[in-house]
C-alpha cells in the first residue's frame, strides 16, 4: 500500500513546480534584460513586497484599499439584493426598473468616478461609491434569477397554506434564491476588486491603485509588481474565504455541499 | 369536431396568445416611458433648483452638448476608436482564451503547472497592469488592446476549462472503445461540449472590455470615449461627461444584444439551451 501515490501529490507538486518554473524563468529573464525599469529584479519585488506590510506609509494605502472595498461591496450587494427583489417579485417595478438596470448595467461603472468625484468628494467616497455600482448588478441579477426559479408547487403550497406574499417572499423565494445570491455576492468580489483598482489610479491620492500608478511617476517598477502580487493574492484569497462561508455558514443553501 | 375545425382552432390559438403577449409588451413600454419622463423631470428641476451646472447640468444642457459633439465629428471619432481597441482586443482574447481553455483541459501537467499563473492573474484587475505595460509598450494603441486581451483571456479560457469537465462520460468512453484517435475525441466531443460555455465566457469578457477600455483611456489617451470623460473632467464641462456615459450604456447594451442574437443566429447547434 502506497501512501503516497503520485495521483495524491499531483494536484500539489505539479503547482509548486509551476509556481518555481515561473519564477525562474523571470530571474533569468530579468537579469538577461538587465534594466530594472523593464523588469525589476526578483530581489527587489522582494524588497518592495516586505515594505507593503512593513512600512507604515505603505501599509496604510493597503488598509485604504481594503477598507474601500469592503464598504463598496457590503453597500453596493444591499441594494443590489434590494432592487433584484423589486425587479423578480414581478409587477409594475420589473416595467419600470429592469430597463434601467439593463441600461445601467452597460454603463463601464469606472465612467462615474468623474461625476462621483465632483458629486461625493475625490479619493474615499468617490471610490466607495464606483466599487457599490459595479457591485449592484452581479448581484441584482442573480437575485432576479435566482427569484425566478422558485419552484411554482413551492409557492402555492405556502398561499394555500395562507401565507401572504411578504412570507412567501422571506420564507420560500428568498431561501430558494440563495445559492443565486451567493453566486452573484461571489462574482462581485471581483468586481469590486477591479472598479475600486481602476477607480484609485484615476481619482484618489491613496490606496493600492494609486501606489501601483505612482510608481510609474517614481519609476519604482518593482513596487508595481510587488502591488501586483499583493492585489493577486488579496483576491485570491477573498476569493477562498467565501467558499468557506459558503461551506460552512450558508451550507443549507448550497446543493452540491450536500 | 370536423378535421377543419380542429385546425381553425389550432391556428387560432397563437393568435390570442400574441395578442395577449402584445398587451403585455405594451403595458411594459408604458410605464417605462412614464417612469422615464418621470425620471428626467426630476433631474430637470434639481438642476435647475440647484443651479449650479458645473455640479449637476441639465437635460437641455446635456442634449446639447451631444449635438456640438455630434456635429463636429469628435463623438463618432471617440466611439470608433474605443469600439476598435474593444473589438481587436476581444478578438485576440477569445481566440487565445479558447485555446488556452482547450490546453488546459487537454492535459492534467500543462493544468498542474499553469495552475498557480492563472489564479493569480484571475484576481489582478486588467488596470494594475496598466502602469507596467505602459513602461513596456509605450502610451500607444498596443498597450491599450493588451489590456482588453488580458481582461478577456482569463474568463474564456475558464469558462472553455469548464465545459470540457462538462463531456459525458459515457460518449467518451463509447469514443474510446470504437477506437477513435484522440484528435477524433478531441474534435467530436470535447470542442463541441465546451463551445457554449466559451460563448459565455466571451459574453462577460465582452463587458470586461468594455469596463477596461475606458479606464485604460482615462489613464492616457487623446480619442474614445474615456478620454472624453477625462477631457470632460478638465474642462469642467460635466455635460461631455455625460454625454460619453450614455454612449458607453447605450453601445455597451447594444454589443450585448447583439453578442446573443448572433450566437442563437449563426452557432445555434451548439447551444444546448435553443434545441
Amino acid at each position: 500500500m502506497r501512501v503516497l501515490s503520485w495521483t495524491r501529490l499531483e494536484p500539489v507538486v505539479l503547482p509548486i513546480i509551476g509556481a518555481l518554473l515561473v519564477i525562474g524563468l523571470y530571474g533569468l529573464l530579468a537579469s538577461s534584460v538587465a534594466n530594472p525599469l523593464v523588469l525589476p529584479p526578483l530581489g527587489q519585488i522582494g524588497d518592495r513586497l516586505v515594505a507593503i506590510f512593513v512600512d507604515p506609509t505603505i501599509s496604510v494605502q493597503f488598509l485604504d484599499t481594503l477598507m474601500r472595498i469592503a464598504v463598496g461591496y457590503v453597500g453596493g450587494g444591499l441594494i443590489g439584493v434590494v432592487i433584484g427583489i423589486a425587479v423578480g417579485s414581478g409587477g409594475w417595478a420589473r416595467d419600470v426598473v429592469s430597463p434601467y438596470l439593463s441600461f445601467f448595467r452597460s454603463v463601464a461603472p469606472i465612467a462615474w468616478v468623474i461625476p462621483a468625484a465632483i458629486w461625493f468628494g475625490v479619493g474615499t467616497p468617490a471610490t466607495i461609491f464606483v466599487a457599490g455600482y459595479a457591485v449592484v448588478f452581479p448581484v441584482a441579477i442573480n437575485t432576479i434569477a435566482g427569484l425566478a426559479s422558485t419552484p411554482v408547487n413551492r409557492m402555492r403550497m405556502a398561499a394555500s397554506a395562507g401565507a401572504g406574499r411578504l412570507a412567501r417572499l422571506v420564507r420560500i423565494q428568498l431561501p430558494s434564491a440563495a445559492p443565486y445570491l451567493l453566486t452573484g455576492f461571489r462574482q462581485a468580489i471581483a468586481y469590486a476588486f477591479m472598479t475600486t483598482v481602476g477607480a484609485e489610479m484615476v481619482a484618489a491620492t491613496s490606496g493600492l491603485g494609486f501606489l501601483i500608478y505612482d510608481a510609474r511617476v517614481l519609476f519604482d517598477t518593482g513596487l508595481m509588481f510587488a502591488g501586483i502580487l499583493v492585489l493577486g493574492a488579496l483576491g485570491y484569497l477573498a476569493d477562498l474565504g467565501f467558499l468557506g462561508l459558503r461551506r460552512t455558514v450558508f451550507r443549507r443553501f448550497v446543493g452540491d455541499a450536500r | 369536431m370536423t378535421a377543419t375545425e380542429a385546425i381553425a382552432r389550432q391556428q387560432a390559438l397563437p393568435e390570442t396568445v400574441r395578442r395577449v403577449r402584445l398587451r403585455k409588451a405594451l403595458t411594459g413600454t408604458v410605464r417605462f416611458l412614464i417612469s422615464l419622463a418621470v425620471l428626467i423631470g426630476i433631474w430637470w428641476v434639481f438642476a435647475v433648483v440647484r443651479n449650479v451646472p458645473l455640479l449637476m447640468p441639465s437635460p437641455p444642457e446635456v442634449m446639447h452638448a451631444f449635438g456640438t459633439l455630434l456635429g463636429s465629428g469628435a463623438l463618432v471619432e471617440d466611439t470608433l476608436a474605443s469600439l476598435g481597441r474593444i473589438l481587436s482586443g476581444l478578438a485576440i482574447g477569445a481566440v487565445g482564451g479558447v485555446l488556452l481553455g482547450l490546453l488546459l483541459g487537454s492535459s492534467r501537467i500543462v493544468r498542474g503547472l499553469l495552475t498557480p499563473l492563472v489564479t493569480l492573474f484571475r484576481f489582478v484587475p486588467p488596470l494594475a497592469w496598466y502602469a507596467p505595460v505602459l513602461a513596456w509598450l509605450g502610451t500607444g494603441e498596443e498597450s491599450k488592446i493588451v489590456l482588453i486581451v488580458y481582461t478577456s483571456i482569463f474568463v474564456v479560457a475558464i469558462n472553455t476549462l469548464s465545459g470540457m469537465g462538462e463531456t459525458p462520460v459515457n460518449a467518451r468512453r463509447m469514443l474510446r472503445m470504437s477506437g477513435s484517435s484522440w484528435a477524433q475525441r478531441f474534435f467530436l466531443l470535447d470542442l463541441p461540449h465546451a463551445l457554449p460555455y466559451a460563448i459565455t465566457g466571451i459574453r462577460i469578457a465582452l463587458g470586461n472590455a468594455f469596463m477596461t477600455v475606458v479606464t485604460a483611456e482615462m489613464l492616457g489617451s487623446k480619442v474614445g470615449l474615456g478620454a472624453l470623460i477625462t477631457n470632460g473632467m478638465t474642462t469642467l464641462s460635466l455635460p461631455k461627461v455625460f454625454v460619453a456615459i450614455l454612449v458607453l450604456g447605450v453601445l455597451g447594451l447594444i454589443a450585448d444584444r447583439l453578442f446573443v442574437w448572433a450566437t442563437n443566429r449563426f452557432l445555434r447547434r451548439f447551444l444546448p439551451w435553443t434545441r
